[in-house]
């Protein structure tokens, strides 16, 4: 790990060269326009309005408009969407901050019905990306990123940013980053596509179900952890905020009601009662309404970001899950190469049983033939360093067959194979090398067996030279240990540096989470002393009502 | 706290106009001298009272009054004092001896108004045993005059008392029974018996702001008498009470139509109508504000669990976090306090009250019927003097008009009946009856005006009562909401202290 990237950067998914440099030279930033305004307007960027707008035909969406310092563009909430899921890409180990959720149908059909209700909604969504869009500035990776600037760029269209590099460039599947930007930093520029083909269709894929021998006890904490607060937020503390609010919506109903009973009293009285029933009237009035204020201000500053974090919890699964997944391909290519290693020493010393065969067979003609196990000499383990010509040349032949061979062999392999992970490797031609690995090495575990594997493996090759095909596999083999060997050695520190990427983000997310908490229920509080300070105008009205009484006292 | 000062200089100042005027009415100081022994302070009450009454119920001395300050609260004279003539229904007014009459004759154009808070105070719910088989609550009664113990049977017994005494008065109505109480058995419960002593507090306040109410023999003698709940004393007591009973039937018996409305009760029952009708709504909509607010308390409740839940997750923040479920849960039951006394008692305030403008109601219908009683009595002597009319000057004209009386007269000479003999006995008979019947009708009218101008009054003091009953309730009710809003609002500072103490990091 430490010797090849900078002590502080751990993102091993940096694609783009000019930015990890600039990265690690500690200034982070891109230095693009956009970065500038951010610095002079003191980092906060502003969603300053919301558009209905049509794309030409019969659909409409809302555009929100972004302002950062005199820089303002819009963009729609899809495009906020693509611009999440596109961070989660180049940042795997990053808690990406949530946006609002997206509606469903039924609440579409609801909306539909009520202008007032739209307006409110795209009021929270305006908030809520706000935050969204604040959240990602200030975090310290998003927030230097240049993709992320260029979402607030005005003229530059957003599929464009899709289609171009970093994002363009960056693999489908999260699993080969590692491996892809290993290869290209230690091979040739013309040797990336095919290195990373080849080692992708014998680099196992993990599955999120995996189960990991040695799990990594910080994060089974955080997991559990994370899940443990995510069922709480989410089906305790948001579940009884909102019914609280339900609850002071209805009241405020009840309110308005009853302050106008008391009116309609008022009028049928005389004098000072009339004059004190109606200010109890008003009084009440008034509990409508702060009652109302009460309620939007705690949608805004309680419930919105308890929903938000109920969607953090969310992120955080993921990042956890990304981490889980690197830590089982790790484990999965250990497996696979102890399965090429054996595998090897099989065919080895099958080549070995039957050179001894042979010899014994020539000696039963010639009477002296040595056996020797010049396979060993190609593994450089061997102490023999033998002198068989025809063996030592048969790997590089091999070698170029290598692919072709397992390709063929593959569709013999395949049916007869029952394997459970079938359907959750990612690719095809994976999932038949593995199982065939598998089939082999259980076939080989035996020795009695060895003789009816070799043949049944033999059978599978139009090539009825069985030494031939022998050699061939034994290359194969040995390539293919050679790759797992690398692959194993750059995704162990890769996991070592997705560990410490995410162990950082927890860290982060956990201050910034103990900050937000502390600021939602103060927000909380004093939303309520506000409310009760004002809700029957205690001074005001109190005294006024005294004044009334006193007068009454002389009837 | 300015607000007492300046009552209680009220209150002296009223002593002080009293003093002067009391000494034209030998009452007022036999009165003061009764009660100069027991508290000086006690007879600032009455004192006002007979201030604000100036002329019209103090000056004028009738029976009831002057025995009531005579009895010096012995129950043994008061007794005697029941015992009451034969009972004509026409003459009942007889019953409400201070009102009816003394209004009419002194003719009083000053408005009388309702007697100042007397201070009678019903406390201290205790329950007691009466030896042998049953248990009953008591209530201590602390008035300017003494302080007894009584049992909410006396209070029934003062209601019937009163109102078959003061016919024409409004008198409060009592607590419900409650039967599920009694049912259930939880008559005894803390809620129940509170409840009780608030309404019977009601109850007491209302008879002693009533001005004539507040002097009946009756009132003092529950207010005072030591021997009230002895056993003779009681027994005399039942005595009365069954005997009530009948007047009151025979009072209910007629359901004719009132002829001539009466525009000044038209007017009031259509006020009362209107005012039972918005009391009824405020109560239906502040029971339900009410039972949203109870519904409220408890998601707080269960908000503030979950947040405790969130404290022992967040182990960085778990203090902070808790002293903040805990002001919730604090407001919460602050919440429930509040609705479970200020908006209850106010809405309980509200219930009594429209129990009062049954009571109100009650009356007026009564009201009615003495009306009635005059109309009817009205008509009949018009019937009997017009019958005599025809008796006397027989005209064809009549008798072309009356086929029956044709008919009759025919008759009678077929028969050979000595026609003019007949004919002057009739007339002397129906002389009779036509005095007999104008005596009545006078009385009855007698009766129906005085009960109308003392329902009149009545209405006054119950507009005035009102006033004062609804600006103690608000006045309570504001306070409660004010305190509970400002101690509320208190907490939710102390805890955003408690908040603000959080360390955070930057990242």
């Amino acid at each position: 790990m430490t010797d090849f990237e900078g002590s502080t950067d751990f993102n091993a998914f940096a694609n783009d060269p000019d930015f990890s440099s600039k990265k690690s030279t500690g200034t982070m930033k891109c230095g693009c326009a956009v970065e500038r305004a951010l610095r002079r307007q003191g980092n906060f960027i502003y969603i300053t309005g919301a558009q209905k707008q049509s794309d030409g035909g019969s659909n409409s969406y809302v555009a929100y408009n972004i302002r950062v310092g005199d820089i303002e563009t819009r963009r729609r909430y899809s495009e906020f969407e693509s611009l999440r899921k596109s961070l989660i890409r180049l940042y795997p180990t990053v808690i990406v901050p949530p946006i609002p959720e997206k509606h469903s149908i039924t609440d579409y059909a609801a909306i539909q019905k009520s202008v007032k209700d739209d307006v409110v909604m795209i009021e929270k969504r305006k908030r809520m990306l706000q935050t969204f869009l604040n959240r990602t500035l200030n975090h310290n990776k998003l927030g230097a990123e240049h993709v992320f600037h260029r979402f607030l760029e005005s003229g530059v269209s957003w599929s464009e940013v899709l289609h171009s590099p970093p994002l363009s460039t960056l693999p489908k599947n999260p699993m080969h980053v590692a491996l892809t930007q290993r290869s290209e930093s230690q091979g040739g520029d013309g040797t990336v596509q095919t290195t990373s083909s080849s080692s992708s269709s014998l680099i196992p894929m993990p599955s999120a179900s995996h189960t990991l021998r040695n799990p990594d006890s910080r994060f089974v904490e955080s997991e559990a952890f994370t899940n443990k607060a995510a069922h709480h937020m989410s089906s305790s503390v948001d579940k009884t905020q909102r019914r609280v609010i339900r609850r002071l919506g209805e009241l405020a109903n009840d309110y308005a009601e009853l302050g106008a009973v008391y009116n309609g009293f008022s009028l049928n009285e005389s004098g000072q009662l009339a004059n004190a029933i109606e200010k109890v009237g008003q009084a009440v009035d008034s509990s409508y309404t702060s009652t109302g204020q009460l309620i939007s201000s705690l949608e805004a500053e309680f419930s919105e970001p308890i929903q938000e974090y109920a969607q953090f919890t969310q992120t955080i699964k993921q990042v956890l899950k990304h981490r889980h997944m690197k830590h089982a391909q790790v484990e999965m290519i250990f497996d696979s190469l102890e399965n090429k290693k054996l595998q090897l020493e099989s065919l080895v010393r099958i080549e070995a049983e039957a050179k001894r065969l042979e010899e014994a067979m020539n000696s039963g003609r010639q009477s002296s033939y040595h056996s020797n196990s010049y396979d060993r000499a190609e593994t450089n383990h061997s102490p023999h360093d033998d002198e068989n010509n025809q063996d030592t040349q048969a790997p590089s032949e091999n070698e170029e067959n290598a692919s072709e061979v397992g390709n063929i062999e593959n569709p013999e392999v395949d049916p007869e194979a029952e394997n459970p992970y079938a359907s959750v490797y990612p690719t095809g031609a994976n999932a038949a090398a593995l199982r065939a690995s598998r089939q082999r090495s259980k076939r080989w575990s035996g020795p009695t067996k060895i003789f009816s594997a070799v043949s049944h493996t033999l059978h599978g090759i139009i090539d009825v030279d069985p030494e031939a095909t022998r050699r061939n596999q034994i290359g194969k083999t040995k390539d293919a240990v050679a790759q797992l060997e690398q692959a194993l050695q750059i995704t162990r520190k890769d996991l070592v540096d997705v560990s410490a990427d995410t162990q950082a983000d927890l860290d982060r997310f956990q201050r910034q989470k103990i900050r937000d908490l502390r600021d939602m229920l103060i927000a909380y509080a004093k939303v309520h002393v506000k409310y009760c300070e004002k809700v029957w105008f205690c001074r005001v009205f109190g005294h006024y009502l005294t004044q009334i009484f006193n007068s009454m006292l002389f009837l | 706290m300015e607000e007492t000062d300046e009552y209680d200089s009220v209150q002296w100042d009223i002593h002080d106009a009293t003093t002067t005027t009391d000494h034209n009415n030998p009452l007022s100081n036999n009165q003061q001298a009764d009660t100069a022994t027991i508290d000086p302070l006690s007879d600032i009450a009455d004192s006002m009272t007979t201030a604000m009454n100036l002329n019209s119920t103090f000056e004028s001395q009738d029976n009831s009054a002057t025995s009531t300050s005579n009895l010096n609260n012995s129950f043994s004279t008061t007794s005697y004092n029941l015992d009451r003539p034969m009972y004509n229904p026409y003459i009942e007014s007889q019953l409400a001896p201070t009102s009816l009459h003394n209004n009419a004759s002194t003719g009083s154009s000053r408005s009388p108004s309702i007697v100042k808070d007397r201070k009678i105070r019903v406390s201290d719910p205790e329950k007691e045993s009466d030896g042998h088989q049953s248990t009953y609550m008591s209530y201590l009664i602390t008035s300017d005059i003494a302080s007894v113990r009584r049992r909410f049977q006396d209070f029934v017994w003062l209601y019937n008392v009163l109102t078959a005494n003061y016919p024409a008065c409004f008198v409060p109505s009592l607590p419900e029974k409650h039967r599920m109480e009694y049912v259930r058995g939880d008559r005894f419960a803390e809620e129940f018996v509170e409840k009780r002593r608030a309404s019977l507090q009601t109850f007491i306040e209302r008879i002693g702001r009533h001005p004539i109410l507040s002097k009946a023999q009756y009132f003092e003698m529950f207010l005072s008498s030591p021997q009230f709940n002895d056993t003779s004393a009681r027994a005399l007591r039942e005595q009365q009470e069954t005997m009530l009973d009948s007047i009151s039937d025979s009072v209910l018996n007629a359901f004719s139509k009132i002829k001539k409305p009466d525009e000044r009760f038209v007017h009031m029952k259509e006020q009362l109508d209107k005012l039972e009708e918005n009391l009824t709504l405020l109560e239906k909509t502040l029971n339900r504000t009410n039972k949203r607010q109870d519904d409220l308390h408890l998601d707080y409740k269960e908000f503030s669990a979950s947040m405790q839940g969130l404290a022992h997750l967040e182990s960085g923040i778990t203090v902070p976090i808790l002293r903040f479920a805990e002001t919730i849960g604090e407001y919460s039951k602050l919440l429930k306090t509040h609705s479970d006394t200020a908006e209850v008692d106010w809405a309980s305030e509200i219930h009594e009250y429209l129990a009062y403008c049954t009571a109100v109601k009650i009356v007026l219908k009564l009201r009615d019927q003495k009306q009635v009683d005059f109309e009817e009595l009205t008509e009949y002597l018009a019937v009997t003097e017009k019958e005599r009319e025809r008796t006397m000057y027989p005209t064809m004209m009549d008798r072309g008009l009356n086929i029956t009386g044709y008919l009759t007269d025919k008759l009678q000479e077929v028969r050979g009946v000595d026609s003019e003999k007949m004919r002057r006995e009739k007339i002397l008979k129906l002389d009779m009856r036509i005095r007999e019947l104008q005596e009545a009708t006078q009385q009855s009218k007698e009766v129906s005006t005085s009960f109308s101008d003392q329902v009149e009054k009545e209405f006054q003091y119950f507009e005035q009562s009102r006033t004062v009953e609804i600006k103690d309730a608000l006045a309570s009710y504001t306070d409660a909401k004010c305190n509970f809003f400002s101690k509320s609002a208190a907490d939710w500072k102390d805890v955003i202290n408690t908040l603000e103490a959080i360390e955070v990091e930057d990242d």
